[in-house]
């Protein structure tokens, strides 16, 4: 049951593969330009690189989710969804899971790459792929559960951004406390254990918050 | 599924932006029968088919399914249902054969694929299996999503205009399978401003007037 809703969702990913590759597309222009105005300064960069980097995600994963149960809301999927006999919270979260598997995990595979030029330092840059990995489906969940809120607003972009932000900032503290802490060879367990708590607190707070919003515009 | 259906609607009342559509309204539908809310535009037919199926709440007043309220129901009240909403919930990037699965994905059901290529031949639309949804017309968008009430097994069908952008033939076929699952002993509801004479004689009315 579960594999023919992760199979038919997948399925809907890959009919649009320009929003697989949005993210990846979105972080090179983002370095590019970047590099272009500070110059290539291996100091600076290097300095910066792990916020960059963290900062590319927050923002492609924005960008990703403004629209993520627009087409399901106008075609009238929602509604079967909310009448399905394997409940609307599983297809949610399998949505989701899918999302974050074909959207967000691209890129936090070519993030190395990104590190690199930046010039990251080689030993932070495990710690950043790890953080990202911990980190993000949390900011997947904060920005669908936003998605989800502004769902029946004509322009909700902006107000999407308003709400979620401020959602993100923990998660970004501590991956970038973590990456500053590998650079100094310091043990960063701590904020790994961390990230990791506020991922499995906000599967169990936001997927019923989100299924709670989405049920409101019928 | 060895009970008999058995739905009842008990004084209720809804409200939309703060405006009253319908109060106090009582049915009852039996096995084998077929209930039509008529009314103006705006008077709340597609609200009420929306409170029947759960999807939106009542301001006031419940229903019961098998003598027990839907409330408490969920799962099982799931697998009892169909509904077919204004909007198709097909998918214009889908094919027409991806459409069905994915629609019958969400019910844990799985056709068989020669089971869905009849249904799809009956519909008149099997030409068309592979091809995308969104390169299909209005009415045979409206056929994949009706493809839904032959291969679904439930007991109460909840159906919201379905004759929209259908031709005669297509108002036919739905008019027979209609037929067909009301002798099988299980209740219809739906809305509709097309008169059809075959299910005139047989159904029960209900009037909305706001």
């Amino acid at each position: 049951m579960l594999s023919a809703l992760i199979k038919n969702e997948t399925a809907l990913v890959f009919k649009k593969p320009a929003e697989i590759f949005q993210p990846i597309i979105f972080g090179l222009i983002t370095i590019t330009l970047f590099v272009l105005a500070i110059g290539v300064d291996k100091t600076i960069l290097s300095a910066v690189a792990a916020a960059v980097v963290w900062v590319i995600a927050l923002l492609a994963i924005l960008l990703s989710s403004d629209r993520l149960f627009y087409s399901d809301f106008e075609d009238g999927t929602l509604e079967q969804q909310q009448l399905a006999a394997c409940s609307f919270i599983t297809i949610i979260g399998v949505k989701l899971l899918v999302h974050w598997l074909f959207i967000v995990l691209p890129l936090i595979i070519i993030c190395p790459i990104y590190a690199q030029l930046l010039f990251l330092q080689d030993q932070s840059v495990l710690t950043l792929v790890i953080t990202l990995l911990l980190g993000t489906p949390s900011v997947v969940l904060f920005s669908a559960l936003g998605s989800a809120l502004t769902l029946s607003l004509k322009r909700g972009s902006l107000l999407l951004g308003l709400i979620t932000t401020p959602l993100y900032v923990p998660v970004l503290i501590i991956s970038i406390s973590a990456i500053q802490a590998a650079q100094q060879q310091l043990n960063y367990s701590g904020q790994l254990a961390l990230l990791l708590a506020m991922t499995l607190v906000s599967v169990l707070v936001c997927l019923p918050a989100i299924t709670a919003a989405l049920r409101l515009n019928n | 599924m060895a009970s008999q259906p058995h739905l009842e609607v008990r004084n209720l009342s809804c409200e939309r932006q703060d405006r009253c559509l319908f109060e106090n309204l009582s049915f009852i539908a039996k096995p084998g029968e077929l209930v039509r809310v008529h009314g103006k535009n705006g008077s709340g037919k597609s609200s009420l088919l929306k409170i029947i199926t759960g999807l939106l709440k009542p301001a006031a007043g419940s229903i019961y399914w098998k003598r027990q309220n839907i409330a408490e129901l969920s799962v099982e009240y799931s697998q009892a249902l169909t509904y077919l909403g204004h909007k198709p919930a097909v998918k214009s990037e889908l094919t027409v054969l991806e459409n069905i699965s994915h629609l019958l994905s969400f019910n844990q059901r799985q056709a068989e694929l020669i089971q869905i290529e009849q249904v799809l031949s009956i519909l008149s639309i099997s030409l068309y299996e592979d091809v995308e949804a969104g390169f299909l017309s209005q009415g045979q968008q409206r056929r994949i999503a009706l493809a839904r009430l032959w291969l679904e097994d439930t007991q109460l069908w909840v159906l919201d205009e379905p004759y929209t952008a259908l031709d005669n033939d297509g108002i036919k076929l739905v008019n027979t399978i209609i037929l067909k699952f009301l002798q099988a002993g299980n209740i219809v509801i739906l809305t509709s401003h097309q008169d059809t004479d075959e299910l005139e004689s047989i159904s029960q009315s209900i009037w909305l007037n706001s």
